[in-house]
């Protein structure tokens, strides 16, 4: 396919856009010029405002050239955003997060509308998939009137997929072109992030016997220490097997654990459902500071609310598991963070970036 | 040549559709006319067959022409746009199915061509799986169909199609690993009225995939229902059929509780399969493992590696159970399972994993009992502790 038009709008917000909002005061706090952020028409920062997402309408000409922004324009936005915007500590994360996803949205429909090639298509996707399990880590604890997961997840997988086809366009120019010492220089960064990025996708399907196959079959020297971690998780899951699971998330970097931790609530789910039947018993208990332990549960608390959720009885810090009054409907524990907030706090903006 | 194009035109006019079928055949004889593919032959068929027919064969001839310069891509997409054309035949041809022969017998062939230009591909193109896809829209053509045709009385029905269809879309599913795209096609299957009165052959090919479909899903009592029907009534003499049929059905018994017989692997040449068998008997982890990884490219081609896998409960469950004979004892010390466990090669295994594994037999009905962790005793039921596997449900 042909690259069609491309943008001419070199800020990171189109000046037609700025005036609009300006003038229907539709201007995000993060955008505003500060000496007029009190007035009763605030004036935007032009080197602050960013092109918000606009679902298409028809009849709505989308692929005007100059309100689309170039890649290299993209790549700058992406970088402001993920580096100024996401480590600001002024307010709650919820809200950072709701600025940074809808800007990130728009920068992704850019790139959709005007084809943007395969290797600037990666290094944009890259730090934006990131970002998305980062926040199923650091929101999951929020009630859905802050942070959807079910949302964050579907455009999560979205860019994900997408990267992992680019991944295997970029491997089809390779072989067309002859390959000389710089391309083979960039490579080599390019399977490293790779490499993560088809871990983070086995750590999302955890056990799912589809993805596991299609690893499996793969060659040997796409494997690495972070596919082979993933996959050893992966099959342990596969056979239930919880302790061991649990175990190895621990050996993950910080951000495949991010990625693996979204599937915490169902790990715990079926842990639980295992033990009531492996420990059921009238008399005998289970000690919950254990139980911490095995399933990786911060606060004890958090122990007794999934008790409560799939009826088992905790009294004096132990649990009773009994079989029969184990709640089957129930098909997820409680969300819980693993990392404490100043922990992800410091990961940032590194985690977006770095491949580590 | 010539008599090849008026044989095409008597054979049409006559609806002989297995006659048809040879003719239009990538494996018949006619191939060898080196004119197949001139411009006088393509003039020939143009005067002499009738339109929808005469694009048919235009195509044939290209596909014909490809494969002979050794060209399987070209080839594919001549085949491609025959079947493409056949579809349209079929459509106007109501009432009518004296063309089925034509249509799978091109479907096969079109099928195996995409496996073709696929193999000539490997190493160069990165996307795997690309042209077989792209078959699979073609080969959905055909069986929207004849799904369609329910109109027809059962003479005359395209229905009779169907499975053929979806015996060459399962291969091609399960070849891509796309497994979920089964199930409509399953549903289509077992909705038929016509379901028990398909040939054998197809049948046979039909319950394998279907049984495989079933391992996937962990569904194994199915699995074995079906893989069993395939191997009973395979024809006694297609030993790499049969084979092939026991490299899925084995594994599903096993895990059922039936072991395999030696005799049976040795004279189907699965004796993996044997040394799999006897360290999950003897509850030997190291030799489990060792197996594995000896074998681990064969388990991973067949796609049973997952599969293979779900045997370490079952040795486990062996091994505890020797323990549990050697003790003498009600009350089994946590701590003897886990000796037992590192003494058979497990790796970095502690007391809370053995417990789990415990626990998890526990919960699949595979041990009867209860552990207490206050006394790091697994406590058994004093009746039949270790059910038969085959017992369970």
């Amino acid at each position: 396919m042909e690259e069609c038009g491309n943008g001419t709008c070199f800020a990171m917000c189109p000046e037609k856009e700025r005036w609009m909002r300006e003038r229907e005061g539709l201007l995000h706090v993060f955008e505003m010029d500060e000496k007029t952020k009190n007035s009763r028409k605030p004036k935007a920062d032009p080197s602050k405002i960013i092109k918000c997402f606009n679902r298409p309408a028809a009849g709505q000409l989308m692929a005007d050239p100059s309100q689309l922004r170039p890649a290299p324009t993209l790549l700058l936005t992406t970088r402001y955003l993920l580096t100024k915007i996401v480590t600001r500590r002024d307010r709650d994360w919820a809200f950072i997060y709701d600025f940074i996803f809808d800007r990130l949205r728009a920068i992704r429909q850019d790139i959709i509308i005007q084809r943007i090639g395969v290797i600037q298509s990666i290094e944009i996707l890259l730090p934006i998939v990131r970002f998305h399990v980062y926040a199923s880590q650091r929101l999951c604890e929020r009630n859905i009137s802050e942070f959807d997961k079910k949302i964050n997840n579907q455009h999560l997988l979205e860019c994900l997929q997408r990267l992992l086809v680019l991944y295997e366009e970029l491997d089809r120019l390779l072989y067309q072109k002859d390959r000389d010492v710089n391309t083979s220089m960039d490579m080599l960064s390019v399977t490293e992030d790779r490499q993560q990025m088809e871990a983070i996708y086995i750590l999302l399907h955890l056990g799912n016997i589809t993805v596991l196959n299609r690893v499996l079959s793969l060659p040997k020297r796409y494997r690495s220490r972070d596919i082979d971690l993933a996959l050893k998780i992966s099959i342990s899951w596969h056979l239930k097997n919880y302790v061991r699971t649990c175990r190895l998330i621990q050996e993950l970097s910080p951000l495949l654990a991010c990625a693996v931790l979204c599937n915490m609530p169902k790990i715990r789910r079926h842990a639980l459902a295992i033990m009531s039947s492996g420990y059921n018993s009238k008399m005998l208990t289970f000690p919950g500071i254990k139980l911490q332990e095995i399933l990786l549960y911060n606060d004890i608390n958090n122990i007794r609310a999934d008790c409560g959720l799939f009826g088992l009885t905790f009294t004096n810090e132990n649990v009773q598991f009994q079989k029969a009054s184990f709640n089957e409907q129930q098909v997820l524990a409680n969300s819980e963070m693993y990392f404490s907030i100043p922990v992800l706090q410091d990961f940032l903006p590194r985690i977006l970036f770095e491949c580590t | 040549m010539d008599s090849y194009i008026m044989q095409l035109r008597r054979i049409w006019l006559n609806q002989d559709g297995d006659t048809l079928a040879d003719l239009l055949s990538l494996r018949h004889s006619h191939i060898s006319i080196s004119q197949l593919g001139s411009e006088a032959a393509i003039t020939k068929a143009m005067e002499h067959l009738p339109s929808p027919f005469d694009d048919l064969v235009l195509y044939h001839m290209k596909t014909v022409h490809a494969a002979a310069k050794g060209d399987p891509c070209t080839a594919y997409e001549y085949q491609s746009s025959a079947v493409q054309s056949l579809t349209k035949i079929l459509q106007l041809q109501k009432e009518e199915n004296w063309m089925l022969p034509v249509m799978n017998r091109m479907c096969l062939e079109l099928r195996l061509l995409a496996v073709r230009a696929e193999n000539s591909k490997a190493g160069k193109n990165p996307k795997p799986g690309e042209v077989l896809e792209k078959c699979t829209e073609c080969l959905m053509g055909c069986f929207r169909v004849c799904a369609a045709d329910n109109r027809s009385s059962e003479d005359d029905t395209k229905r009779w199609g169907m499975l053929a269809l979806v015996n060459q879309l399962l291969k091609v599913y399960f070849r891509i690993n796309k497994l979920h795209l089964c199930k409509p096609l399953i549903r289509a299957i077992e909705s038929s009225a016509l379901k028990d009165q398909f040939s054998l052959a197809q049948q046979i090919t039909y319950k394998f995939f279907v049984g495989r479909k079933a391992m996937f899903d962990g569904d194994y009592k199915a699995a074995d229902e079906y893989l069993t029907y395939a191997f009973e009534r395979c024809h006694k003499r297609s030993t790499k059929n049969k084979r092939l049929i026991l490299t899925y059905l084995v594994p599903a018994k096993m895990l059922l509780g039936y072991m395999p017989k030696s005799t049976v692997l040795e004279k189907y040449e699965l004796t993996e399969f044997w040394e799999l068998a006897e360290a999950v008997r003897k509850g030997d982890l190291r030799s489990l493992e060792k197996v594995m990884s000896k074998h681990e490219t064969f388990f991973v081609g067949a796609g049973i590696y997952l599969i293979v896998e779900k045997l370490k409960p079952i040795a486990y469950r062996n091994l505890f159970k020797k323990v549990y004979l050697a003790l003498n004892t009600h009350q089994i010390p946590v701590e003897s399972l886990l000796t037992a466990l590192i003494m058979h090669g497990v790796e970095d295994v502690d007391m809370d994993e053995t417990e789990c594994l415990v626990a998890n037999l526990i919960y699949d009905g595979k041990i009867k009992g209860y552990i207490s962790h206050q006394h790091k005793k697994l406590v058994i039921s004093k009746q039949n502790p270790f059910p038969r596997l085959s017992s369970l449900t």
